[in-house]
């Protein structure tokens, strides 16, 4: 079973960013996936790279968006995606030094912060983008 | 039915499990929630497999820890959840299938046995791990 499961209801109203929020819930779900199944530390420890890879991938193409449209929640969006990156750090330095009792609160964490993000902040500029033809 | 709160008799002395264990709590009380509210059997159902996978993960990272210390309840304490496992998949089915399944009851019965298991069996690996240094 997936983690969480991308559905219409947390579209963004920007195809692009649908795309790539479905691109990391996929990615999120492989890790969950990997774990489920007692996979070795360096396979799920992969999987945990590209969850964060493309995490930095897809703020930085959002955030580049906002500024580019001037959408004035952008420092908001900002905070939130470091603060994700610095929970990120803690839990890669937890698996990194083989500690298995991280992969809970991670997963946990990762679905909550994820599926809340799309659903409040992030619906917030699909109006505003659309509004300047972007969609 | 009362909202899972964390309480004194809860901790385990083990802080990777306590976090795990409110993770838990959460999780149940999300479900409890999607019952108050009186929402679908689909969406319940989803809810419940999601507590059983996050309980399944747990399960599996506390017997890791207890293994890995060689706790001499270790045998007996992985009895105790595969005997938890099967009370909850047996609940996930009967609400995926069941017809009439009284909701309320099914849930109380599900948080009374895992409160029972934290409150009591895990209290006994505490002591154990913090003399080998994992606290």
């Amino acid at each position: 079973m997936a983690l969480l499961r991308w559905s219409k209801k947390y579209s963004v109203g920007v195809q692009a960013m649908d795309d790539q929020h479905i691109a990391l819930v996929r990615i999120l779900n492989q890790l969950h996936s990997a774990i489920m199944k007692g996979q070795a530390q360096s396979a799920t420890g992969k999987l945990l790279l590209k969850l964060t890879d493309y995490a930095h991938t897809h703020f930085s193409s959002e955030e580049e968006m906002l500024a580019g449209a001037g959408f004035p929640g952008l420092g908001l969006q900002r905070e939130q995606h470091r603060e994700l990156f610095r929970q990120l750090d803690e839990y890669v330095a937890r698996h990194q030094q083989g500690d298995q009792t991280m992969y809970l609160p991670l997963l946990f964490f990762v679905r909550d912060w994820l599926s809340t993000h799309m659903l409040k902040e992030d619906k917030e500029y699909g109006p505003w983008m659309n509004e300047r033809g972007i969609r | 039915m009362t909202l899972l709160t964390w309480n004194h008799a809860c901790g385990v002395g083990v802080r990777a499990m306590d976090d795990q264990h409110g993770i838990l709590m959460d999780t149940m009380n999300e479900l409890r929630l999607a019952v108050v509210c009186g929402r679908g059997r689909e969406q319940v159902s989803e809810l419940l497999d999601q507590l059983i996978e996050f309980t399944r993960m747990h399960y599996w990272s506390e017997e890791q820890l207890l293994e890995q210390s060689g706790f001499p309840g270790l045998a007996a304490h992985r009895a105790a959840h595969h005997c938890l496992l099967a009370q909850m998949l047996e609940a996930a089915h009967r609400v995926q299938y069941g017809e009439g399944v009284e909701m309320n009851p099914l849930l109380r019965r599900l948080r009374d046995a895992y409160m029972k298991h934290t409150e009591g069996l895990d209290q006994e690996y505490g002591p154990w791990l913090n003399e080998r240094g994992v606290s």
